[in-house]
């Protein structure tokens, strides 16, 4: 019988393959935590807004995805943005407006809000 | 330098916590200085995720090199090889097989420094509706080698052996609560997941389930290997739709790769996983209780023993853990009871989950390791009280624990200690309460709501909570009789120990906990017809002072029921017995001419 450790390792590749080709040439990551906290303080209007914007703004290479709670329920809704080659920045108390200048402002043109920066 | 600016981020998580991690930053801050480029690049400190193992961590960007293992002596040259002469450090580059997408921040420092992430460790990184992400952190590797390599005896005794307790609250050995199940030559036999979360202000399991569902199925998987089980019930709240949600598509996902369902990942063992809705029961948390509810019957305790363990769900053997302990399982099975047990105070191993609410500034979910103090937790991690004012006491375990007072803040977080301090574990509620907070008023809170719960079945806790809570009302409201403070000793006493279940007896534990630690608070109501933190309206009086009033006749014009006389540019006065406390003039005056007392 084939070991599960290895029938494992074959689920994983495919898995691995299929989110692959679903996304080849991903430059940036935005992620949005929601679990209920984050919902709570409107995190679902924030990925629809980053979604929106990114749209039509015609951007490529940035995909919008969504975590649950790391803790700070209180700095809901937290909005992480990881562009290559830079390190990953975290957002607190990020609304629909202040999502569509994250589009504008981090992803197109690289410069971080410092303002709204977890510290 | 280029465009491309050099950013040199640490990372300051707890696993890698040690002097010589302290000294990197200020010594990357000197070493920058020699180069004359101390205002060119940032240096961050963080708390990455996922890299453990291999600390001290530093990060440089652009090019996302990895050094592991940094000592601050190694500094100089990162500083003078790479920052300055664009040449990384060979030997102390590592990282090689760590996918660059997959680094993530979990937050700043001082909230997450502290934190040793086991139970959570995949919240807020995963996205929980993605089992490829699960998989892509090691997700059911550890049901794959159990699979492989480990009898079901060996797997108890891993389990066992690293020293896990149960998270619900009463902390029994899970190893055994195991060893127990797989012992009784009984069929079928269950496995369940007690997701019925219920104590006021917790939220920590609906958070492990929301941000990572896949921990808890391979948990319970793996149970079910290790004591002949082929079938779980999650046993969850109906008003958790969205961790409903998330279970529900993640059992399906699971499902579609063979990782449950029939002959899982080709083995002999197959295991499925169903779900149960609880409607919002708090008694639904007791285990005998929330059996009979998955058999449809009324949600109400029966007498142990026999324990689920031999006689569970339709009478058969049934394993029956929290959902923190689930999530814990995998992470041993991977990492061994040695790492496990090496974590945690000599009694109580691993972490535990706190849901910090309450009067602190960073409110939220944070997981400690066992042994960590209550002074660590809302000082350091929560950042102290909200609008500094003065600590009075931690409330723990919700509805069956107790309040502690400042006294007791050094105590280490175990499930012995906090027992001593006169309150308990539980599932990991942890309320602050500052001066404002009035410690009859708490313990008068928790006994409404524990009546109100109360399942009506024994008439300890039926009638014995709902005479607490006479008594405790009556002495807010400023009719306590000096008899009061021994009849709600006795009764307490009374409830505690001939009630069936464990809402019963641990219900008076708010009452008997603040009666111990606050008990001029209760006698200052009582004999003084007072309430020292102002909080128990009927009791408030507001006074004005003639010192201070200069007969503005503001607080008369607000005064809802026109109880204040007094003419303009003369001392007011306030008609005690026609005053509703509504602090309407206290707010409004403009020379604080009102006081409370």
């Amino acid at each position: 019988m084939a070991r599960a450790s290895d029938t494992l390792e074959k689920v994983k590749n495919k898995a691995k393959q299929s989110q692959g080709e679903q996304s080849p040439d991903v430059k940036a990551r935005i992620i949005v935590g929601t679990a209920t906290c984050g919902i709570a303080a409107g995190a679902a209007e924030v990925v629809e807004a980053l979604k929106r914007e990114i749209k039509e703004r015609g951007i490529k290479g940035a995909v919008v995805s969504e975590t649950g709670c790391t803790g700070r329920c209180d700095l809901e809704p937290l909005v992480q943005v990881q562009i290559d080659g830079e390190p990953p920045v975290l957002y607190h108390h990020i609304d629909t407006e202040k999502a569509k200048r994250i589009v504008r402002q981090h992803i197109q043109t690289g410069e971080i809000i410092e303002d709204w920066v977890v510290s | 330098m280029t465009d491309n600016k050099k950013q040199i981020m640490i990372c300051a998580g707890t696993a890698c916590t040690g002097p010589a991690k302290r000294e990197l930053e200020p010594e990357f801050a000197r070493q920058l200085e020699k180069h004359g480029l101390r205002d060119e690049v940032r240096i961050i400190e963080t708390v990455y995720f996922g890299l453990c193992g291999r600390c001290p961590i530093v990060i440089v960007y652009p090019d996302e090199t990895i050094y592991e293992h940094v000592k601050p002596s190694d500094v100089a040259e990162i500083v003078e090889s790479h920052i300055v002469g664009g040449k990384p450090v060979e030997r102390l580059v590592g990282g090689k097989d760590i996918d660059r997408s997959r680094i993530k921040i979990l937050g700043d420092a001082d909230f997450f420094g502290k934190q040793m992430r086991i139970t959570l460790r995949n919240c807020g990184i995963i996205n929980p509706e993605s089992i490829e992400d699960y998989l892509e952190v090691k997700g059911y590797e550890a049901l794959a080698k159990v699979l492989d390599t480990m009898k079901p005896e060996d797997v108890i005794e891993t389990i066992s052996k690293s020293g896990l307790r149960g998270r619900g609250g009463a902390g029994y050995p899970t190893g055994l609560k195991w060893k127990l199940t797989a012992e009784v030559d009984d069929d079928p036999k269950y496995v369940i997941c007690n997701a019925d979360e219920g104590d006021p202000g917790a939220f920590m399991d609906r958070s492990a389930i929301e941000g990572d569902p896949h921990s808890i199925l391979e948990g319970m998987a793996i149970a079910g290997y290790a004591v002949g089980s082929n079938t779980g019930y999650i046993y969850i709240r109906a008003e958790y739709p969205l961790a409903i949600k998330r279970l529900r598509h993640a059992i399906k996902q699971a499902e579609d790769l063979n990782l449950l369902g029939e002959n899982i990942l080709g083995s002999n063992f197959s295991f499925k996983i169903d779900i149960r809705l609880g409607a919002g029961a708090f008694v639904c948390g007791e285990e005998t209780a929330l059996i009979h509810s998955i058999q449809g019957q009324r949600g109400m305790p029966r007498p142990r023993p026999p324990y689920p363990s031999v006689k569970g769900l339709w009478g058969k053997p049934t394993v029956i853990n929290n959902v923190e302990t689930w999530a814990n399982v995998p992470a041993i099975i991977l990492n061994g009871a040695e790492w496990f047990s090496s974590i945690g105070t000599e009694r109580s191993k691993g972490t535990k989950v706190f849901a910090l609410a309450g009067k602190v500034k960073n409110t939220g979910l944070v997981e400690v390791p066992m042994g960590t103090t209550l002074r660590e937790i809302i000082y350091g991690i929560g950042g102290g009280i909200k609008g500094d004012k003065k600590f009075k006491a931690a409330q723990t375990g919700g509805p069956s624990g107790g309040c502690i007072p400042e006294k007791y803040l050094d105590t280490p977080v175990d499930y012995e200690s906090l027992q001593q301090a006169g309150s308990m574990m539980g599932s990991g509620g942890l309320i602050v309460m500052d001066e404002d907070t009035c410690m009859v008023d708490i313990a008068k809170f928790f006994l409404g709501f524990t009546q109100d719960e109360s399942c009506g079945k024994c008439t300890p806790c039926r009638e014995g909570t709902k005479r607490l809570l006479e008594i405790l009302t009556r002495i807010s409201e400023g009719n306590g009789v000096p008899d009061d403070l021994w009849k709600l000793e006795r009764l307490c006493h009374t409830v505690q120990r001939a009630s069936l279940c464990g809402l019963g007896r641990s219900a008076p534990n708010p009452v008997l906990s603040t009666l111990t630690h606050f008990r001029d608070e209760y006698e200052a109501h009582i004999y003084e017809k007072r309430c020292p933190a102002g909080a128990c309206l009927a009791l408030l009086r507001y006074y004005i002072n003639p010192e201070k009033c200069v007969g503005c006749t503001l607080c008369a014009r607000v005064c809802p029921v026109s109880c204040i006389s007094g003419s303009p540019k003369t001392v007011h006065v306030i008609d005690q017995d026609r005053c509703i406390h509504c602090g309407q003039c206290y707010e409004k005056c403009r020379f604080d001419a009102i006081e409370k007392r």
